[in-house]
């Protein structure tokens, strides 16, 4: 064993982020660590790497105990990490960056022949071609992963960790990146892999881990596993809760046709067409970071669309403004409740004011009438059992689940034909989040159209009527409520296909 | 939640936005102590000597009051921008524009004495307006940082200012063997900010006091108001909610404006009579006004006060100059200590905006 961990748990607050994780690596051995956004593999390789400090648990590396205080203590026990933000200078060479913090001298200055030389040798060693003169500014993201790579080679890295690297790779990249690892175990480097793709995990690994909600769940050799039971032991299996009737079929509130968004010439979104009718909840099921966001955001008149068109209540809102946008009857739940959906700083009131904050008996000709805010911000308050002390404490007082709270009291008030929930009990109490699922089940009763987007697969299939699988921004597969299959959604999830035999 | 504990929360914030800056100056007047204690003075005596000097006598109180008039203005230029998250530092340059654009109205307009004053009063807003929207413009445009334009705009705006009254619109009276700043041709009595009562501070200051009530106003009561604060506190959140940052970013960038153009104005019209070179640039005023501003925590009101206070610190100082023969430098140690302490506020806040526009950006564009 090249490293050990032991029995590691750590806590933010009050989310147990990992719960008694012991995991183990062998020389040589490319190891996967999968598991849905959110499940612990990122932090449990962070606390291997010094990033952030266990609560309880033991790291062995090399045979001893080792306590590392930051990502330096690690590099000098052999272990590097390619981190999915690369940390480069964008106007200095890739050999400049490879031997930074540890340059090579010429007496006074830095010699800048050797670097390169030192740098040629190390790429034509593990095959990483790469040109030591040319300025990581002109290199695409694969390259600069390579950079990154090789920096931790120049460091004598034994343990090479990567998380998500194929995340912001083109599938052309994806290959030379999974070939890349294989070379690195084939010249005697211990490789770890953090990922939610299945196909590179069946592609490169020897082992795999499965994280789910804070623990490992189940360990596997690759050559005895497949990607169906991976899937699965990932995302769980869903609870069925509610009382649910039937749904009674209404028109169609929301609609996007053929929906594309391109970014940075890649395709964010290709072509997606759904619609949510009236009495429905639709959820989208996927893996965080498929285009889920993008989505929204350009249903919502958060971002542009490239193509194709938006319709709410039978109007067309296609890039309209925010305004527009709801004005034509949206209301929407965003998937963070700190970044987009409140101002921590901003009172209760103001928090509840927003979106309303022109209409009367709010605002008339631009004056504010403070007791009818007040009034609204105290009624929401009452209604939807947020535990605050006053309305004019500060957002940031409240605690995650009563924050959502008054955030979803603030959208479902404004009574819209649609609405959109977007992880909308993410990080919170068992309590809140029933609290929340009842009144999206009453909206739906009620003949409004719901949208949910949720990276959690229980929550979308005991609520939704109807499932779209999103995978790299496209629309994979459609069920209705009693034809899902837990097991071929969390495949399609993943990006794998149905046998029909 | 009844209104008493919201009356509560209320105070005890505000308590809690005035301790700091209390103690940033209660540590300035402490250290000036030791200072004069250093030169051999009683600081007690050296401290009632300039409180007299700043407020003791009608003529003295007068003297501040009219001091601290372009102080507010440039104060409540910064409380408008900076409560929207713009930390633009642009009040110097459009003071100086619209000082400069009063005294031309003033002088060179063909028109009848009641209409000089409203005329001088409504170029100096125009004219502080576009400046401060040409930052906005730059902002929305290329990006560029308000810190980076603003501080590079007002250079422009007092060269400009110092060609002008140097070369084309130099005073034809004025004596060019005399030992003095250029300046522009001196207005008639028409065009004039008259004292309130002789022996009082020109209507200047009344006017400021009313700005002052009106962005209160604008703060307090309005939606601007509150979309101007939401889009300070979080863009992102604002965005979602509806809110055209775009029109935001207008509107606060020429109300700003406005505020610094009268300001400049009123420095021209009721005290200096003219444009004189470097008048608002050596006198430091607008920056004066930031540190009032940021002292206030962008309060309109407390900025009415912290601007009376740091302008009664310069006057008093003379006072205090003169009678107990200690320098000056003493005063301006104690406002470069405040400036000091309010500077690491300011960076805070600098830093933060920073930090929020790059997360909105990002979150647009992922």
């Amino acid at each position: 064993m090249i490293f050990e961990m032991k029995h590691i748990t750590k806590t933010y607050d009050t989310v147990v982020a990992n719960d008694d994780v012991s995991l183990h690596l062998n020389p040589g051995e490319i190891l996967s660590i999968v598991g849905e956004n959110g499940a612990g593999k990122s932090t449990i390789m962070k606390i291997l790497y010094g990033l952030e400090k266990p609560d309880s648990g033991e790291i062995i590396v090399g045979g001893a105990p080792r306590h590392f205080h930051n990502p330096s203590d690690a590099m000098a026990a052999g272990i590097g990490m390619v981190q999915q933000h690369f940390m480069l200078f964008e106007q200095m060479t890739v050999a400049e960056n490879i031997v930074f913090k540890n340059e090579l001298r010429k007496g006074l200055f830095m010699d800048m022949d050797k670097a390169v030389e030192t740098v040629r040798q190390l790429s034509d060693r593990y095959g990483l071609k790469i040109d030591p003169k040319a300025r990581i500014a002109d290199c695409p993201v694969g390259l600069r992963q390579r950079v990154e790579i090789l920096k931790i080679l120049y460091q004598n890295a034994e343990i090479i960790i990567f998380d998500e690297p194929s995340a912001v790779l083109t599938p052309l990249e994806v290959e030379a990146l999974l070939d890349t690892i294989r070379g690195l175990a084939k010249a005697g480097k211990s490789i770890v892999l953090i990922t939610h793709k299945l196909q590179e995990v069946m592609a490169v690994s020897d082992r795999v881990y499965v994280m789910r909600q804070g623990k490992v769940v189940a360990e596997r050799m690759a050559a005895e596993t497949d990607m169906e039971e991976l899937a699965m032991l990932m995302v769980g299996h869903p609870l069925a809760s509610y009382q649910i009737d039937p749904p009674v079929p209404g028109k169609t509130l929301l609609e996007t046709r053929d929906l594309c968004l391109v970014e940075n010439g890649r395709k964010v979104l290709s072509d997606i067409s759904l619609h949510v009718n009236a009495g429905e909840i639709v959820g989208i099921a996927g893996v965080s970071g498929n285009g889920q966001s993008e989505l929204i955001q350009c249903i919502t008149g958060l971002a542009r669309s490239t193509g194709g068109q938006v319709f709410v209540a039978g109007a067309d809102v296609t890039n309209r403004s925010v305004k527009a946008i709801r004005d034509a009857g949206l209301a929407h739940i965003s998937e963070d409740r700190y970044v987009w959906g409140s101002a921590t700083d901003g009172t209760l009131e103001e928090n509840t004011l927003m979106i309303r904050q022109d209409d009367a008996p709010f605002s008339k000709r631009g004056i504010v009438n403070h007791k009818s805010i007040r009034d609204y911000a105290v009624r929401l308050i009452k209604e939807f059992n947020v535990k605050a002390s006053s309305p004019v404490q500060k957002m940031r007082e409240l605690s995650g689940g009563n924050a959502q709270k008054l955030i979803v009291a603030r959208e479902m008030s404004l009574d819209t034909p649609v609405l959109i929930c977007c992880e909308p009990t993410r990080g919170i109490d068992i309590g809140a989040m029933e609290a929340i699922h009842r009144r999206m089940l009453q909206r739906r009763d009620q003949g409004s159209a719901i949208l949910l987007v949720s990276s959690e697969l229980t929550e979308i299939m005991s609520l939704s009527d109807r499932i779209y699988v999103i995978f790299e921004g496209k629309i994979v597969g459609e069920f209705t409520r009693g034809s899902m299959d837990d097991k071929h959604l969390g495949l399609l999830m993943v990006g794998g296909t149905i046998n029909h035999e | 939640m009844n209104n008493e504990r919201n009356w509560k929360r209320t105070l005890l914030a505000a308590v809690d936005t005035i301790t700091q800056p209390l103690i940033a100056v209660l540590i300035s007047f402490l250290l000036g102590a030791v200072v004069i204690l250093v030169i051999g003075k009683n600081p007690l005596l050296a401290y009632g000597e300039m409180i007299r000097g700043a407020f003791g006598k009608q003529v003295y109180l007068m003297n501040t009051l009219k001091r601290a008039t372009p102080i507010v203005m440039g104060g409540l230029a910064v409380c408008i921008a900076w409560r929207s998250g713009y930390e633009a530092m642009g009040g110097e340059g459009q003071m100086i524009l619209g000082a400069m654009a009063a005294a031309l109205a003033g002088y060179y307009l063909p028109l009848p004495a009641a209409l000089r004053i409203p005329a001088a009063l409504i170029a100096a807003a125009a004219v502080g307006a576009l400046y401060s929207m040409f930052s906005g413009w730059l902002f929305e445009k290329f990006d560029v940082t308000f810190v980076i334009s603003t501080l590079m705009l007002n250079y422009i705006a007092n060269y400009f200012a110092a060609y002008l009254c140097n070369y084309p619109l130099r005073d034809p009276d004025a004596n060019v063997y005399q030992m003095q700043n250029a300046q522009t041709g001196k207005l008639g009595p028409e065009a004039i900010l008259p004292p309130i009562v002789k022996g009082w501070v020109h209507w200047g200051f009344v006017l400021a006091i009313v700005a002052v009530l009106i962005t209160w106003f604008l703060f307090k009561k309005t939606s601007f108001g509150f979309k101007s604060r939401m889009g300070g506190l979080n863009p992102r959140f604002a965005l979602y909610g509806g809110i055209n940052a775009r029109k935001m970013l207008y509107l606060v960038m020429i109300l700003s404006g406005v505020m610094a153009g009268l300001g400049g104005a009123f420095e021209t019209m009721g005290s200096k009579s003219r444009y004189v070179d470097q008048m608002i640039f050596s006198t430091g005023y607008a920056w004066t006004g930031m540190v009032a501003a940021l002292l206030a925590n962008m309060n309109p009101i407390g900025t009415l006060a912290a601007s009376i206070l740091l302008a009664g610190l310069a006057v008093g100082g003379s006072t205090m100059m003169l009678n107990m023969d200690i320098p000056l430098e003493v005063c301006n140690i104690i406002e470069g200590i405040i400036t000091l302490f309010m500077s690491a506020r300011m960076i805070r806040i600098v830093a933060g905006n920073h930090r929020r526009r790059k997360q909105a950006k990002g979150g647009s564009e992922a």
